[in-house]
């Protein structure tokens, strides 16, 4: 991996991670990750569909004339993640069974649109590639990070496993259930960017 | 101008490949998906009917938008129904699957799909809770203390309407529930041979030639009365001399338990050997609590028999 890749790579990780910095695709975030699993299976969803998306708007980008490519780049991706949606189902049901739920909801996903018009539109395919492979990265790591958080505070668990009844025993143990509702999503992702940005201007001031 | 049909003409075959590859996707995988919902539904069904072999999907009968498939054991024989039903929630449809034996008990219960709130209506997910429902039926009570989550009653309740929805429309026979097989008379000898059409009809009665190798040997008769709740089915063998050979109650609707089985059979055991001049005797012939009902098939046996002796003049057997 060539230096130049590997930057369009990592700054999908952190520097321009969709969830924390970039506050792309609340939509899915908020909604789905109500536990670990949850978050794992839809950024691996969404960095699929971002990758073919991002590959395939960058190869046509030259035959779009700029002032439709909104709607083209809309259709594109609809048909996409159709057609995933449809062979996922027939061929790998197994994964179907846990993704089915979020693939018709990665349609709606800003970021794939986002990174089509702010990347894969005016760069080279493999650039197109790697970028999607960070912000899909990054996007599964903040998700996943998420529905862990939430799944320990309001269930107890973590990945499905009962740890917190195990570490404190079931009668001490009480779950806080807001915390798998919408509103323990924006809180939990309200403390973590906090933390995250308290962290950047930390090592900002030590760097001057 | 020109801009604009250029813009145009790129939407349209963005427009047009894309749904010629959706349309070839669609149909290449049609099947595998039919065949992934069918096997799914077939093993979600085996789950809340465990001793049942077999489902007939075309069996299929759909009564106030529950959907019932029965339930055949190994042997063949129907043993119950699974039924697909919903039922409003909290959070919109709760779709639910339920077996029910023959005996219109629970066997199983699955929640398929439903949008109850997290950590409250939705624990009807849970299994523990599925399974408090097994081996209940109709006559169940919701118990708020037992079946009700704190903080979360309308769920589990729209689950148990939609149940007892399912357990009541529940589409069994009449003969099922008595359990007396029509074939029954025909059973014990072999080598008659009832014909496949009626040869006479008068009023609710159907005549049937019965025959064995030397012709005919007399008649198969079935035929209706008016009971006390509804219409009583029962069918009769009647041989060339006008005498009873069986009679047999095959379908009632009358009170339920008011008559025991075995009464029943002894009842129509009385009847073989009666022909046309028989008179019926109140004291020995009706049953206690039933003399309605006993009174109306008694009644039209004399019908069917006084027309019997006319079909007996016309084949010549006097």
């Amino acid at each position: 991996m060539s230096g130049k890749y590997y930057k369009e790579f990592i700054k999908g990780v952190f520097k321009e991670n969709p969830t924390f910095v970039l506050l792309l695709g609340l939509c899915p975030t908020l909604g789905v990750t109500s536990s670990a699993i949850n978050g794992v299976a839809m950024g691996l969803a969404t960095l699929i569909v971002l990758i073919v998306s991002n590959v395939l708007v960058s190869m046509i980008r030259r035959f779009i004339p700029d002032k439709i490519r909104i709607p083209a780049y809309v259709m594109l991706i609809a048909t996409l993640v159709t057609v995933v949606d449809m062979v996922m189902h027939a061929y790998v049901y197994e994964i179907y069974k846990v993704l089915g739920l979020f693939i018709p909801l990665i349609v709606v996903n800003c970021i794939i649109l986002g990174r089509a018009e702010a990347f894969a539109a005016k760069n080279g395919v493999v650039a197109s590639f790697f970028d999607g492979l960070g912000i899909g990265t990054g996007f599964t790591i903040s998700l996943t990070v998420l529905g862990m958080v939430r799944e320990i505070l309001g269930a107890g668990k973590l990945f499905g496993i009962n740890f917190m009844e195990i570490l404190v025993g079931a009668d001490k143990w009480q779950p806080a259930l807001i915390m798998i509702l919408p509103p323990g999503a924006f809180i939990t992702l309200g403390f973590l960017m906090a933390g995250i940005n308290y962290i950047k201007e930390k090592k900002h001031k030590e760097v001057k | 101008m020109g801009r604009i049909f250029h813009y145009a003409f790129v939407l349209t075959l963005i427009a047009v490949i894309s749904a010629g590859i959706l349309a070839y996707a669609d149909k290449k995988t049609a099947e595998p998906i039919e065949n992934i919902t069918k096997k799914l539904e077939n093993s979600a069904r085996k789950e809340l009917f465990p001793d049942a072999e077999k489902f007939v999907e075309k069996e299929k009968k759909i009564i106030s938008k529950i959907e019932y498939v029965p339930a055949y054991n190994k042997s063949g024989e129907k043993i119950g129904f699974v039924a697909k039903g919903s039922e409003n929630g909290y959070g919109g449809a709760i779709l639910f699957m339920v077996g029910i034996g023959m005996d219109g008990k629970i066997t199983g219960l699955k929640i398929i799909d439903a949008k109850e709130t997290p950590g409250l209506g939705d624990k009807i997910f849970l299994e523990s809770w599925q399974k408090k429902w097994i081996g209940r039926d109709s006559k169940y009570e919701f118990n708020k203390k037992e079946d009700a989550f704190a903080g979360a009653t309308i769920s589990p309740t729209a689950v148990y309407s939609g149940i007892k929805k399912a357990l009541k429309n529940m589409p069994v026979e009449k003969k099922e529930k008595l359990n007396i097989e029509t074939s029954s008379i025909t059973k014990e000898s072999i080598d008659k041979k009832i014909a496949e059409k009626e040869s006479y009809k008068f009023g609710n009665a159907s005549y049937f030639d019965i025959s064995n190798n030397n012709g005919v040997i007399g008649f198969f008769i079935k035929s209706e009365a008016k009971g006390y709740n509804g219409k009583i089915v029962f069918e009769m063998e009647v041989d060339k001399a006008g005498k009873i050979n069986t009679l047999k109650i095959t379908e009632n609707s009358e009170t339920a338990g008011k008559v025991d089985e075995k009464e029943l059979e002894k009842w129509q055991k009385n009847w073989v050997g009666r022909d046309v001049n028989y008179k019926f005797d109140e004291t020995n012939d009706a049953i206690a609590g039933a003399t309605v009902t006993t009174k109306a098939v008694a009644d039209e046996v004399k019908n069917i028999l006084t027309k019997y002796e006319e079909i007996r003049k016309k084949r010549g057997w006097e």
